[in-house]
């Protein structure tokens, strides 16, 4: 059997342009509107959750392939990884089961105390290592590889000694995990600290990413602010025919978290990325095609 | 690991829960920070405080939408400043933040004008945990749950349903709840009627959806005791009706019984842990009533 393919017939394959799944758009969903490909899911917003959001859950699952995808596993933390929270990721994953899992390359509590925000990390040597001891320790009690995703900062630390572009190379490399790509965090990151982002495209190993994101900015002026309440920027489009060309036949999500627009709307940016997929994958036959 | 990161860390989550840069931590912080491009460390840190605030804020509105509405944006803003700094979020999901709200309010001098709030607040929370809370298990075989209480009523209990709750207030927070969540001819202004007794309140899910009641009076000493995780033996003396011959009391401390099944309220027995504990066989049940102060009441 295809192992792809499930016994009714649908198909479990994770390929081309997901949606970050959002309650808004539940009714849409269920009633299978704008043949939606895959949906990824926040784990934080279901693992602890029993009751009807888990069955409202569990019911698009059984309809899309699904990804899970979340913030509060605090990886980049120097508290030791919250057993608990990992024991209810892993359930959650036996109920869904993801295509993959993913996290952030943050952190988000220590001392205990959470603070439901994605917080920074200098990069420096002890950061990667205590970001790559906690992915390891994840990947065995999950029992897979999981994805990091690169997370956007706004502010730079004195201390950093070296570039976010080798401390994501590094991370990846002593975790051996996967890379989330995050083309948005990418552009927003590249403006606010200064680099080129097509440099640090060029340089990422396409085999170590798994998934890519794109999602919208808010725009300060002297400050880009990752706020996924707003549609996908046409400098970060750029960006990702760039990521298109490095890392062919990555499935790619589409997310909307504030002021979360019609499933139209969300349905049109879907749309234009996959007409980028499409072109690219008609402009190198070589490329890696994707699932029908 | 070495202490350089945690403190760090450390420093860090305290100057973004704080406001502004000149608190202790904000000004170790800044310290070991440098301009991102052209924008300066001090404006970095704001980002951080003001995201985190309304990661708070915006979670509580989702969680007090009535007490929002009761006291203005401004205000509600004020609230959650408080509780951001006041009371830790131990907890990864976000949803699950907010048990402290009730018991923080009294203490905010700004809202004394406002006495009902807490109690909003408890009921509001109450309403919020029902929604998420596990589902009821369900009985399988109440045939065989019937003959062990038959057989043996002092070795068991009653178990509540994942999703109960029971608020007591001087206040008719029932109503005030009901008026801003679904408003007649959608207007929310309405006048409270002064109230001497007590309102009791009992929130729960069922399959239907999210219920908030009025607890009727004869049903407050049965679902009291079984709060408290007395026997079954000792519900049907709490269950008795003064002045009623013994055959009717029976029957009417069953019957109550039996409607806390079919309103799913209870969702099945457990074994005591000292059956042979027989207290209060001969007595009523005199404790005072437990109400949950804005805390799910879970007993599976």
């Amino acid at each position: 059997m295809d192992p792809g393919k499930r016994s009714d017939g649908g198909s479990d394959l994770v390929v081309g342009v997901g949606l970050g799944l959002r309650s808004a758009h539940f009714g849409e969903l269920r009633a299978g509107a704008g043949g939606v490909a895959w949906l990824e899911a926040l784990s934080d917003n279901y693992a602890h959750a029993a009751g009807p959001a888990r069955r409202g859950l569990l019911e698009l699952r059984d309809r899309y392939p699904m990804v899970l995808h979340g913030v509060g596993m605090s990886l980049g933390s120097t508290d030791p990884l919250d057993r608990d929270y990992l024991a209810a990721i892993a359930g959650l994953a036996r109920e869904v089961e993801p295509a993959w899992i993913s996290e952030h390359l943050a952190w988000v509590s220590v001392g205990g105390r959470h603070h439901h925000e994605l917080l920074p990390l200098p990069f420096i040597d002890e950061s990667i290592e205590t970001l790559a001891a906690h992915i390891r320790i994840a990947q065995d009690v999950l029992d897979r590889r999981i994805l990091v995703e690169n997370s956007a900062a706004y502010l730079a630390f004195e201390g950093s000694q070296m570039s976010e572009l080798d401390f994501v190379r590094g991370v990846l490399e002593r975790a051996d995990c996967g890379l989330l790509l995050d083309i948005n965090n990418l552009y927003v990151n590249s403006r606010n600290h200064g680099f080129d982002p097509f440099v640090y495209l060029d340089a990422i190993p396409p085999d170590r990413v798994g998934q890519m994101h794109l999602g919208g900015h808010d725009d300060h002026g002297d400050l880009l602010i990752d706020a996924h309440g707003s549609a996908v920027a046409e400098p970060v489009w750029e960006l990702f025919i760039r990521a298109l060309e490095r890392c062919p036949g990555v499935a790619v999500a589409i997310e909307w978290d504030r002021d979360v627009p019609s499933f139209d709307v969300l349905l049109a940016e879907r749309d234009r990325a996959e007409r980028l997929i499409e072109s690219q994958i008609l402009a190198e036959p070589r490329g890696v095609r994707r699932a029908s | 690991m070495s202490d350089v990161l945690r403190e760090l860390q450390h420093d860090l989550a305290e100057a973004f829960r704080g406001a502004g840069g000149d608190e202790p931590a904000a000004r170790r912080v800044l310290a070991r920070l440098v301009p991102m491009g052209g924008v300066p460390p001090a404006r970095s840190l704001e980002v951080y405080q003001r995201s985190l605030r309304a990661a708070v804020g915006q979670a509580l509105a989702e969680i007090f939408p009535v007490c929002a509405e009761l006291v203005g944006e401004d205000c509600f803003r004020a609230i959650a400043r408080h509780y951001s700094r006041e009371h830790a979020s131990r907890h990864p999901d976000l949803a699950r933040i907010g048990d402290s709200l009730p018991a923080l309010i009294p203490q905010l001098d700004f809202l004394a004008s406002v006495p009902y709030l807490t109690d909003v607040a408890r009921l509001e929370l109450a309403v919020h945990h029902a929604a998420i809370a596990a589902d009821a298990p369900r009985v399988d075989d109440p045939e065989s749950i019937g003959d062990a209480l038959g057989e043996r009523p002092d070795a068991w209990r009653l178990v509540f349903a994942p999703s109960l709750a029971l608020i007591e207030s001087q206040h008719p927070v029932r109503a005030i709840w009901h008026a801003h969540r679904d408003p007649v001819g959608g207007t929310k202004r309405f006048i409270i009627e002064p109230i001497e007794a007590p309102e009791r309140l009992i929130v729960w899910r069922s399959l239907e959806g999210l219920h908030v009641e009025v607890l009727a009076k004869e049903l407050h000493a049965i679902v009291d005791g079984v709060a408290q995780g007395v026997s079954v033996l000792r519900l049907l003396e709490c269950g008795r009706v003064e002045g009623a011959d013994a055959d009717s009391e029976l029957a009417a401390a069953l019957a109550a019984i039996r409607s806390l099944f079919e309103r799913s309220w209870v969702v099945g027995v457990e074994p005591l842990a000292d059956p042979n504990d027989r207290k209060g066989l001969s007595g009523r049940c005199t404790e005072a009533p437990t109400v949950i102060e804005g805390k799910r009441r879970t007993t599976t």
